[in-house]
């Protein structure tokens, strides 16, 4: 038998336990059979036979419970019942348990809230299509709003080659007035290329078509979901009907998937909800100095946001030159600001230094729960010094002052998970500003590791120095 | 037998099994008649040690087994000796020899 063999046996109480029972089964029957023939032999009616054979294999049970308790030996490494003692331990001292469990509670909890927070607003992509193409129009200065006028916009189209779309949308209030009650809402007017642009894909009906916005009037709409939830009951004949916005009637085209919104829908706290064709006419001559226009493209596959802003720059110096613009009216400090860092320059920052912070807390935690243990260990010498005369290795000592320690960094995990997500709900519900993609606040796999993993790192910051000093008795 | 049976001394089950199954395959059963015909009669297997103790044998790699039909066509499990198990035996036989000579020599002190 080959060492690969000898591994497979040892790992097959893991990996296929009911193959060896069943092995073991057979095996023990094969016995029983063999007793019986040998009984048969010696001059005994079958009945007899058998009941001798049971009589004597009286210990067929019990062997294969010690094989079966082998089994879960190897299984456990013998950590169940040192899991049994912990808790066992825990529980005769229910202060001290509590204590340390509510300090590693707040660590954890803390670290784990903020890196819920880090994933959902930083780590996650952005809801869009290849969102790291897109690209808005801005001005250096960011902390201003950008708008820009419409005839930028056709100028960019006609002029810059780096982007594959070039669309607008602003903002404006509506009031809704058709059936029920009046209700005024985040209108925004969009190019017909806008939504696609993004990559939205519609729940009911479909986009804008690009006759609709050249016709100007506001005959047609888009509903975002709540909206359509909200006002008309998540009806999906609405596609079709006529809305009052306004006073002017619109028919219905489309309604949007629930989690969509606007890019810089993120830092308001109601999206916008209705949605109109731009209506720009290009064939107009379009004024340079009515800004009211936040553009944004998606770029060609080969281009970066440097190219692009250099050729928008370039564009720009040109009309310049030209003398089609004036100086003022077009000031060069353009960029093409991909959309990540205008949403998350302003809270990448504060969320880091969060994070830091939060760590620190842990460590803290960490650290007096390793003295409240050094604190009680030392009571336990005349224990220690019982276990190790038995015959403990200093190895084991140390596993199972590990172990218990696991046991309360569990409980303090169960708890500052659980504190941490009831914690976020209660800040996304109450801060006025929704924060940046912060929506849904749920526990899944990757906190669940996040929260596994300190679990284990507290285990063993708060644990190994006590466990380790209480193990060399012989030293002190 | 004349002689009672005995359990098996504390701590030889596993060199004795090493022992029966270093000569052919043999399957449990056959493993625990085989000690106690060639023990004289002198030691019965219990076969709730029997079993356990195959199992550690075979997870310290000392014997492998493998299922085979016996003269009668029934499934048993057999079980032989490795490699490992080949040197195992034979320096269980040395610290044997040796100990029960040192015991003897105790015995056999007088006064």
């Amino acid at each position: 038998m080959s060492w690969i063999d000898g591994v497979r046996e040892r790992l097959r109480p893991l990996l296929d336990r009911t193959g060896l029972q069943a092995e073991l089964d057979e095996e023990l029957a094969f016995h029983f059979e063999r007793e019986v023939e040998v009984n048969l032999a010696a001059g005994m009616s079958p009945r007899e036979a058998r009941r001798a054979a049971r009589a004597r294999m009286g210990g067929a049970v019990r062997s294969a419970e010690r094989v079966r308790a082998m089994w879960r030996g190897f299984e456990l490494g013998g950590a169940g019942q040192e899991l049994r003692v912990a808790v066992r331990r825990l529980r005769r001292r229910p202060g001290f348990t509590l204590v340390a469990a509510l300090t590693l509670a707040l660590g954890i909890g803390a670290t784990t809230a903020v890196f819920i927070l880090v994933r959902s607003v930083l780590i996650r992509p952005l809801p869009y299509h290849q969102p790291d193409r897109l690209a808005f129009i801005w001005r250096l200065d960011r902390d201003v709003e950008t708008w820009l006028s419409a005839r930028e916009l056709v100028e960019y189209r006609a002029a810059t080659e780096s982007f594959e779309e070039l669309g607008a949308y602003t903002d404006f209030e509506i009031s809704l007035t058709e059936d029920g009650e009046p209700e005024r809402v985040l209108a925004a007017a969009v190019t017909g290329n806008a939504l696609s642009i993004l990559g939205v894909r519609p729940l009911h009906g479909r986009l804008f078509r690009p006759e609709e916005d050249l016709q100007g009037a506001n005959t047609v709409a888009i509903l975002s979901y709540d909206l359509w939830q909200r006002r008309y009951g998540g009806d999906a004949g609405i596609v079709g009907r006529t809305i009052t916005g306004d006073g002017q009637r619109s028919t219905v085209v489309g309604v949007l998937p629930p989690d969509f919104r606007l890019p810089l829908d993120f830092r308001l706290e109601r999206p916008t909800e209705i949605f109109t064709p731009a209506a720009i006419d290009e064939s107009a001559t379009l004024a340079w100095g009515s800004r009211s226009w936040f553009i944004f493209g998606r770029l060609t596959p080969a281009t970066t946001h440097e190219a692009a802003t250099a050729d928008i720059r370039a564009a720009g110096a040109k009309w310049i030159e030209e003398g089609v613009v004036g100086e003022g009216q077009m000031d060069r400090g353009r960029v093409a600001m991909p959309l990540r860092e205008l949403l998350l320059a302003d809270v990448r920052g504060p969320l880091l230094i969060l994070m830091g912070a939060v760590g620190f807390i842990l460590l803290i935690a960490c650290a007096n729960v390793a003295h409240l243990l050094l604190a009680r260990w030392g009571s336990r010498r005349g224990e220690v010094a019982v276990t190790a005369a038995l015959g403990a290795s200093p190895l084991r000592l140390v596993r199972q002052y590990l172990v218990e320690n696991a046991v309360l960094a569990g409980l303090g995990a169960v708890l500052g998970v659980g504190l941490a997500i009831i914690g976020l709900r209660a800040a996304v519900a109450f801060t006025p500003v929704t924060l940046i993609r912060m929506r849904g606040v749920e526990l899944d796999s990757a906190v669940l590791a996040f929260a596994a993993i300190l679990t284990v790192g507290t285990t063993l910051a708060a644990g190994l120095v006590p466990a380790l000093r209480l193990s060399r008795l012989d030293d002190q | 037998m004349t002689k009672p049976a005995a359990p098996v001394l504390p701590g030889t089950l596993e060199m004795l099994i090493l022992k029966v199954v270093s000569t052919e395959p043999e399957h449990g059963w056959g493993i625990g008649q085989r000690l106690a015909v060639v023990s004289g009669g002198v030691f019965e297997v219990n076969q709730g040690s029997l079993y356990p103790a195959l199992q550690r044998l075979l997870r310290k790699g000392w014997i492998g087994s493998e299922w085979r039909r016996t003269e009668n066509g029934r499934r048993a499990r057999y079980y032989r000796i490795t490699t490992s198990g080949e040197r195992q035996l034979a320096q269980e036989r040395e610290s044997w020899a040796s100990q029960v000579a040192a015991v003897q020599l105790v015995l056999d002190w007088a006064t």
